[in-house]
């Protein structure tokens, strides 16, 4: 028996660990077993969960739902028709009730509002004047310097300097008032302000009401409320208070604690306020805004007053919504996309580059360029299933199923296919563009298109080796194809995603990866719209890779990358060692140059 | 299983819904503790709570007035603590099965003599911490900021502060324990 629980402090450790919620299963197998075999340790937990209740906030009253007052007695012929009707009325009063309730509701809201109201339009009221004095300020900071530019004045800006320089007799308001701290810079990768003197540092405390311009990387703010976000350059915005802010133009990914619930994000034409959640938000420069739930709640409301709005959504887990334009709110069930925002910074290099350059092989991972993705992801070119891992279809290459264009159910990646103009015109994506100069093929293939690397099991070397460097990796990405395949990727939908980044060229480097068949000869094609834009014909392993820069502009919508097989067809009909990379294949952005957020 | 409550027979006015709220005031604490002690999460045994009383309310017309309303009311509590773990299956760490028949077993029935004696000793021992200790109390409870983020705060490792947690709820514990037994004897 158990007679002093100071003499076995484990057990309120794993105690306070489950409350917490952060017990490993290990931990509370222990705690299971501590309290299956001894009773005092069971009146242990009892008491011990009693003393947490009491320490507790007290608990507010449940909402119940209330009920119309009594109504009068129905007459007998009611009474039969309620008997016949009965599951009817119930289902009637049922609908009542939750009107009532939801009427109640929305009553506390209007309530808590005007009381939210009453305290912003304090807190407003003093953060003006203190902008104010602020103002003030910089504008007698701006006339001393522009008395300093002025030659002619030198001896009059003495005499001034003198005559208006501060005396002990100066009234308190005409000190500088600087906008408080609200937040700390903890953590960037790969950042760069538009403005080169701001501070980067981690540990960078970061004032309210300051324009910010992030032109590049990742930055994670922690708000003094204790709200976490990350922003994916592009992205402008103003830090507002401890706990709420404005987002002109970007994405960011919010991580809100209990303690700082009702988080708000302010954009032009939209406000997200939080319900103690996970949630993402992307501000487009044009007012259009979208917010994805990742974890519990936030009510998405029309207009950027928190306040006043004239109409509100509430979206839960899995649910976006988005505002379009200035007055049209459509809210849509979606299946939850985090892949579009960068939700932790990563610890490793990475090749995307938030605001610079989007890796196509973290696409094909399902991720946004910006390393979300997964890596060793496959997509079967013959019939677009996508799998985890490295596969090949045979020892030799297989003849296709078909040499249809394939919709692949991914965000960016339009489709895949088999080449082959023997069997017909070759579509080499969705709107149905069809690439007249494509060969023909012996429309076989061998291993699905692939993001990542991988040992051949046979001889235990890397299949992803070009000049002698090896690819496949998060740092140095690569897709790798066997001939004959193709696949094509949604620049339209990419570029649709972006918040203030023009797609500018693709570049990649390709060239035959090093493996048992020295010999071999393989085509490398870029094609956008169904149009060929390179072309690298009988490329062999000893032949340098080869670099691909293509200039893009806002009209092109597809992007496709094929292989097809070399003139050595004759000798080998099953392409043994066609292993084209196409390695580090990259979106350049630019920024939108002019363009008003 | 759960003991009557004297509240139940309280004066009541004829609306069902007083009626309702006055018992269910009366033995909240109660409803939640004998979540809490099967949910032992504070969130997640808010929503049960929350749950529990819309259910109460709806099958309120069932309830037979006189009888218990506590174990009425703990009844509908662990029907929705089952629900509500059966939801959560697989997606995270729960106490086992045996482990929550146990408890409901061994613990319910005394349920609410633990709170009636134990909620208003705390206070007084609650006195008896050191400023430290208050603090980080208060940080906790007060301020309602987990253990991982206090130790984020107050920059130190988190494993120490669990310790340091775990050691003050203990003092409380043990503090409540003596005055239960001291009150006993005089």
């Amino acid at each position: 028996m158990m007679e002093d629980q100071n003499a076995n402090p484990q057990l309120s450790e794993l105690l306070i660990e489950l409350l917490e919620g952060t017990i490993s299963q290990d931990r509370l197998e222990q705690l299971e077993k501590h309290l299956a075999q001894d009773p005092a340790a069971l009146d242990y937990y009892a008491e011990f969960l009693t003393i947490h209740m009491g320490l507790s906030k007290p608990r507010k009253v449940p909402e119940v739902i209330i009920p119309p007052e009594e109504e009068t007695l129905p007459t007998a012929a009611e009474l039969l028709a309620e008997v016949i009707e009965r599951d009817e009325k119930r289902r009637v009063q049922r609908e009542a009730e939750e009107a009532r309730r939801a009427a109640e509701i929305k009553k506390e809201e209007v309530r808590q509002y005007a009381e939210e109201a009453f305290k912003k339009f304090k807190e407003d009221e003093q953060r003006r004047l203190e902008k104010l004095a602020y103002k003030q300020y910089r504008a007698r900071q701006r006339n001393l310097i522009l008395g300093i530019g002025s030659l002619a004045a030198t001896l009059i800006f003495v005499v001034l300097a003198w005559l208006f320089s501060p005396t002990p007799a100066d009234p308190p308001n005409s000190a500088p008032v600087a906008p408080p701290i609200v937040a700390t810079i903890t953590e960037s990768k790969d950042a760069q302000w538009a403005n080169s003197s701001f501070p980067m540092e981690t540990d960078t405390q970061l004032v309210a009401l300051t324009d910010m311009h992030l032109k590049r990387g990742l930055v994670q703010i922690t708000f003094d409320s204790g709200a976490e976000i990350i922003l994916q350059a592009p992205c402008k915005f103003q830090l507002e208070e401890e706990n709420q802010m404005f987002l002109q133009s970007g994405h960011l990914a919010a991580v809100v604690p209990r303690q700082a619930k009702g988080f708000t994000v302010r954009s032009t034409g939209a406000t997200v306020v939080d319900y103690g959640t996970e949630f993402g938000v992307i501000a487009h420069p044009g007012g259009e805004m979208e917010a994805h739930v990742f974890k519990g709640e936030v009510d998405l409301r029309l207009g950027s007053d928190r306040l006043v709005f004239e109409r509100s959504k509430r979206l839960k887990k899995g649910w976006a919504g988005r505002v379009s334009g200035k007055d049209s709110l459509t809210v849509e069930k979606i299946e939850s996309r985090p892949n579009l925002f960068v939700r932790q910074i990563p610890k490793k290099e990475g090749f995307g580059i938030a605001g610079w350059r989007l890796d196509l092989a973290d696409i094909i991972g399902g991720g946004n360029g910006l390393g979300t993705g997964e890596l060793n992801r496959s997509i079967n070119p013959d019939n677009g299933e996508i799998r985890s891992g490295f596969y090949r279809q045979g020892q030799v290459a297989v003849p296709a199923q078909s040499c249809d264009y394939i919709p692949v159910n991914m965000d960016f990646v339009d489709g895949v296919f088999v080449p082959d103009s023997s069997l017909g015109l070759v579509a080499v994506n969705s709107r149905g563009d069809i690439f007249y100069e494509c060969p023909d093929t012996n429309g076989r293939y061998c291993w699905d298109v692939f993001n990542g690397n991988a040992v051949d099991k046979k001889d235990k070397k890397c299949r992803q080796i070009i000049d002698g460097k090896k690819y496949g990796t998060s740092d140095a990405p690569a897709i790798s194809m066997h001939s004959n395949s193709g696949i094509t990727f949604d620049i339209a939908k990419i570029r649709s995603t972006l918040t203030g980044n023009h797609i500018t060229s693709f570049t990649a480097r390709c060239g035959v990866a090093d493996g048992p068949f020295p010999n071999t000869k393989m085509d490398f094609w870029v094609l956008v719209d169904g149009q060929n834009r390179f072309h690298l014909k009988d490329a062999m392993r000893r032949d340098f890779a080869q670099t691909i820069r293509l200039e893009l502009t806002d009209e092109d919508k597809f992007l496709t990358l094929m292989v097809t097989q070399g003139s050595d067809i004759a000798n080998d009909p099953f392409c043994s060692g066609d292993w084209g990379i196409f390695a580090e294949p990259a979106l350049i952005l630019n920024p939108i140059e002019g363009q008003r957020y | 299983m759960v003991e009557e409550s004297t509240s139940d027979q309280m004066p009541m006015s004829n609306s069902p819904t007083d009626r309702f709220l006055r018992l269910f005031l009366a033995h909240q604490k109660l409803i939640y503790a004998s979540i809490l002690i099967l949910v032992p999460n504070d969130a997640d045994a808010e929503d049960l709570l929350q749950e529990t009383a819309s259910v109460m309310w709806r099958k309120f017309d069932e309830f037979e007035e006189g009888s218990n309303f506590a174990a009425w009311a703990v009844s509908i509590a662990r029907y929705q603590v089952l629900n509500f773990r059966k939801k959560r299956r697989g997606k995270e760490i729960q106490l086992s099965d045996n482990m929550l028949e146990l408890i409901a077993e061994q613990i319910l029935p005394k349920l609410n003599s633990y709170l009636d004696t134990r909620l208003s000793i705390l206070e007084n021992c609650l006195n008896k911490l050191t400023e430290r200790d208050r603090i980080l109390i208060q940080m906790r409870y007060e301020k309602d900021i987990t253990v991982k983020e206090i130790s984020r705060r107050v920059k130190r490792p988190i494993h120490g502060l669990y310790k340091a947690m775990a050691r003050i709820h203990n003092a409380l514990l043990q503090c409540v324990r003596l005055r239960i037994a001291a009150e006993e004897t005089s």
